[in-house]
């Protein structure tokens, strides 16, 4: 049972931790490798399976991460990771690394935007759009850039609960709708 | 025993006796002992009278009278009384069941007639409560008929207006799948460039 609660306890005591390190690039690199375990998790079905099933022993899995971990990860992501294994709660690993990566944000005064096209912007239009962004909302803004031809045109950018639609699909959504509305509210 | 004395006129039935046991001892000793010249010469004639013995004979009937009296007149008497007063009681009886029937039958004629008049009254009523539940039932009967009628309207009318709306929809649908075709097909680098332009000049950023 996934409990976001509980996540954000052992995303927020990691991130503090890491905070508190006298590395500073302990921060960037504890996500780097919580993301590279989510990639492993979501990719690799055999590794997802012997986590998160509950007939595979809590030593068999400790030892399953101190295999394929223990020289490619930082000792915190490890600590963490095991603590997360003993006290069964690897199956809330993905969305530690999420609180984790917002927590970060939140630390660097970042926003995090999901820019979607339908083609590959060049880097005039990327920065555009961030410049765009980061002047409105006056914070620095954290890109993620995705294709997808569905959109047709234009681009449509999306960070915390808004979406800023400007794409071909999302004005014929938008005409959709409004007839849809119009000829609902006639009938 | 008051009631003989005063029935046999108040004289005791013991002083009878022994006035009648006395004249017939005197009637007896008369006939015996003392000879009447007369009686003599009454049965040279033919005529046997015994004076003494007549006497003697009174004096039987007057000690029998009050025996006679006591054992037979007066049980009769009072057998008679009696009689009569059953009869009397029996016809005073019979009188007072005259007067219960009649009574009775003249209550049960009235009896008779209230129910009659209950029963009147009864049957007009059910069938006025037949009447009204006639026309309640009909009335009902109208009204949802007409209902029925008005629901009948009312759901070809919104089948009407869904197939139209869905026909509309359906028009929507086409047109705006249509418009997305031929959007793509003419959507190139240069179009996407401006729409993107637009959108980065245009673009309302909520802070």
């Amino acid at each position: 049972m996934h409990d976001v609660r509980v996540a954000k306890r052992y995303a927020r005591a990691l991130f503090e931790t890491a905070l508190d390190s006298k590395d500073d690039k302990m921060v960037a690199a504890v996500e780097d490798d919580l993301g590279g375990i989510v990639s492993l998790l979501v990719n690799n079905l055999q590794f997802r399976t012997r986590m998160l099933s509950p007939q595979e022993s809590r030593d068999a899995k400790l030892g399953l991460v101190d295999r394929l971990f223990s020289d490619r990860v930082t000792s915190l992501t490890l600590q963490a990771l095991r603590l997360m294994i003993e006290k069964n709660r690897e199956d809330e690993i993905e969305w530690v690394h999420r609180e984790f990566a917002r927590l970060r944000r939140e630390h660097e005064n970042k926003i995090f935007v999901v820019v979607t096209s339908s083609e590959n912007l060049t880097g005039e239009q990327q920065n555009a759009v961030i410049h765009k962004l980061e002047s409105a909302t006056g914070k620095k803004i954290e890109a993620e850039y995705k294709v997808d031809p569905q959109l047709i045109g234009g681009v449509r950018v999306a960070y915390d609960n808004y979406v800023l639609d400007g794409s071909l699909r999302g004005d014929l959504r938008k005409l959709r709708d409004h007839l849809m509305h119009d000829i609902l509210k006639q009938s | 025993m008051s009631n003989q004395e005063k029935k046999t006129g108040g004289v005791h039935w013991l002083v009878l006796v022994i006035i009648g046991a006395i004249i017939m001892v005197a009637g007896m000793y008369v006939a015996v002992n003392i000879k009447i010249p007369f009686q003599e010469g009454l049965a040279k004639q033919g005529i046997p009278l015994d004076l003494g013995r007549t006497i003697a004979t009174i004096g039987v009937f007057i000690i029998l009278f009050p025996v006679i009296k006591s054992f037979f007149l007066v049980p009769l008497a009072e057998a008679i009384n009696n009689r009569t007063t059953e009869l009397e009681k029996t016809f005073s009886e019979a009188e007072e069941l005259r007067s219960e029937m009649k009574s009775m039958q003249s209550a049960y004629e009235k009896r008779l007639a209230e129910t009659e008049a209950d029963a009147r009254e009864k049957i007009q009523g059910q069938i006025k409560e037949a009447q009204a539940l006639r026309q309640r039932l009909e009335s009902e009967a109208v009204g949802r008929a007409d209902e029925l009628l008005k629901r009948a309207h009312d759901e070809i009318s919104a089948e009407r207006n869904k197939v139209v709306t869905e026909l509309r929809l359906e028009v929507v649908n086409l047109t705006l799948g249509a418009t997305e075709k031929l959007l793509g097909e003419n959507m190139d680098t240069d179009k996407n460039r401006r729409l993107i332009n637009d959108f980065v000049n245009k673009v309302e950023v909520p802070s």
